[in-house]
């Protein structure tokens, strides 16, 4: 008898608590503005979020197991996808997570909000802003002001136009193909860049430099322990300024070059393979400093490190 | 001639009369001298000036360190030259250990490993922090180094002050 009522529980505990924890999947569309607001928000799982030509918002998935809420809301022209955990989760307690496709007007505002969630967002040419911790995040074909942050996860950046920004601290930050000004901040994630004909500010404490296959005009890149690595065509007048304090300065320059050098190495060595000038040492301390100019002199080219090494070449 | 003789047969110590001392300062009571005039009168002006100046440096560096800490500190830093690492350090120490406190309570309900994940990011915050700083001590005066002291101080404020249970935010 009593094995029986016990019995009894374990099958109504076991329907119930399976029935609580399935994971539940979303296909829905709503109509939206063509340029108006989308916010997107997940805790963890993954989510993809691409324009398309349709003025129409459509979420379709599978919901996170635990979830508490999803709430896909239409008010004026701001659109809401997110989906709630509760608070506390416990460490037994679903590990299916949300795995969500979201397609969005290609000329929306977005606005992601990560935690844990990795995201690949495309196609979006109203703005996009997207914030995550630990998730890597792919993004691609997006314009107008781009802003990302990421803590640890990657981040990869294709062909973006307009006012970019990009912010982490432990994770790389690789992005192909930028057209417009653009400030890549890293801590101790490395900052690598290719094609980018923009303005750059980039800035890392231990985390290298390098901007490849590029066409620039100026260029800041600082580092602390980082080494900076610039293999690029200058505009006229270009302006690039390098400084790191132990980190290895290697410049590549090609194109026709007009401008006046100021390099200067406090205790590492100035190689320069682009001209014939020679560095010249001080007397006393160990340092070395070589400044000439090239053609007109129009742009303008520094680069100083405390202790590493600077390299100056043709490519 | 005549001058000099008598000059000469003069006692070569003469005492002074009794009342002598009495009597000039009698004299010197019946006619006050006028108060001296400054020699320096700009002096006082530029004492007010110095502390008004540090008054605002102080009020600056204050308001800013909740806010936007990392001007007020190039503020002082480049004004004011008392204003020194290890005093940056200090305030900004105070600045940030009760937020690291916020941030454990605001975010306990994290999942263990985005938790983890967070602080360790916060100690290579911090590292990559003391290792600008052990530069700036090397090079003082090199204002790439100071400026860059204090977005890493701006950027580990900004993390710290942070929600991440609540993922509406940018870093």
């Amino acid at each position: 008898m009593n094995s029986r009522i016990l019995f009894s529980i374990f099958l109504v505990w076991s329907v119930f608590s399976t029935s609580a924890m399935a994971q539940s999947s979303v296909d829905e569309t709503k109509a939206a503005e063509s340029d108006g607001y989308v916010r997107v928000k997940l805790v963890r799982g993954r989510v993809t979020v691409e324009g398309w030509d349709r003025d129409e918002v459509s979420v379709e998935g599978t919901l996170d197991e635990a979830m508490e809420k999803f709430i896909f809301d239409v008010k004026g022209n701001e659109t809401v996808v997110a989906v709630r955990l509760p608070n506390r989760l416990g460490r037994w307690c679903c590990d299916q997570e949300s795995d969500l496709t979201i397609m969005v007007p290609k000329n929306s505002d977005v606005l992601v909000s990560l935690t844990s969630a990795e995201a690949e967002v495309s196609n979006i040419h109203g703005g996009l802003e997207i914030g995550g911790v630990s998730g890597e995040l792919r993004i691609s074909d997006v314009s107008n002001r781009v802003r990302i942050t990421n803590i640890s996860g990657e981040v990869t950046l294709e062909r973006a136009e307009g006012r970019v920004r990009v912010k982490t601290i432990s994770s790389d930050i690789v992005a192909h193909i930028i057209d417009g000004p653009g400030v890549f901040n890293s801590v101790s994630g490395s900052v690598i860049i290719s094609k980018v004909t923009g303005e750059l500010d980039l800035e890392s404490v231990s985390g290298d430099i390098e901007v490849t296959r590029s066409q620039v005009s100026n260029v800041r890149a600082n580092t602390v322990s980082g080494d900076v690595e610039l293999d690029a065509e200058l505009k006229s007048g270009a302006v690039i300024e390098t400084d790191t304090m132990s980190g290895s300065v290697r410049l590549s320059l090609g194109g026709e070059i007009n401008a006046e050098f100021d390099l200067e190495t406090g205790s590492g060595r100035i190689r320069n393979r682009l001209s014939d000038h020679k560095p010249k040492q001080s007397k006393y301390v160990r340092d070395e400093v070589l400044r000439f100019t090239l053609g007109n002199g129009k742009g303008e080219i520094t680069a100083s490190s405390a202790s590493g090494d600077i390299s100056l070449t043709r490519n | 001639m005549r001058l000099a003789r008598e000059v000469r047969d003069l006692d070569r110590e003469i005492m002074p009369s009794r009342d002598l001392w009495a009597g000039i300062e009698r004299k010197i009571e019946s006619h006050p001298q006028p108060k001296k005039t400054e020699s320096m009168p700009w002096m006082k002006y530029g004492m007010a000036a110095s502390v008004l100046m540090a008054f605002s440096a102080l009020v600056l560096t204050v308001a800013d360190i909740s806010g936007n800490f990392g001007t007020a500190e190039i503020v002082a830093y480049q004004t004011d030259g008392t204003a020194t690492l290890d005093t940056l350090q200090v305030e900004y120490s105070r600045t940030r250990d009760p937020l690291i406190e916020r941030f454990t309570d605001n975010n306990r309900n994290l999942a263990p490993e985005t938790l983890e994940e967070l602080y360790r990011n916060i100690e290579i915050m911090a590292q990559a922090r003391r290792d600008i700083e052990d530069q700036v001590r090397q090079n003082p005066t090199n204002p790439r180094l100071v400026e860059l002291l204090m977005r890493a101080h701006e950027q580990e404020l900004e993390l710290l002050k942070q929600d991440f249970s609540q993922p509406s935010r940018s870093m």
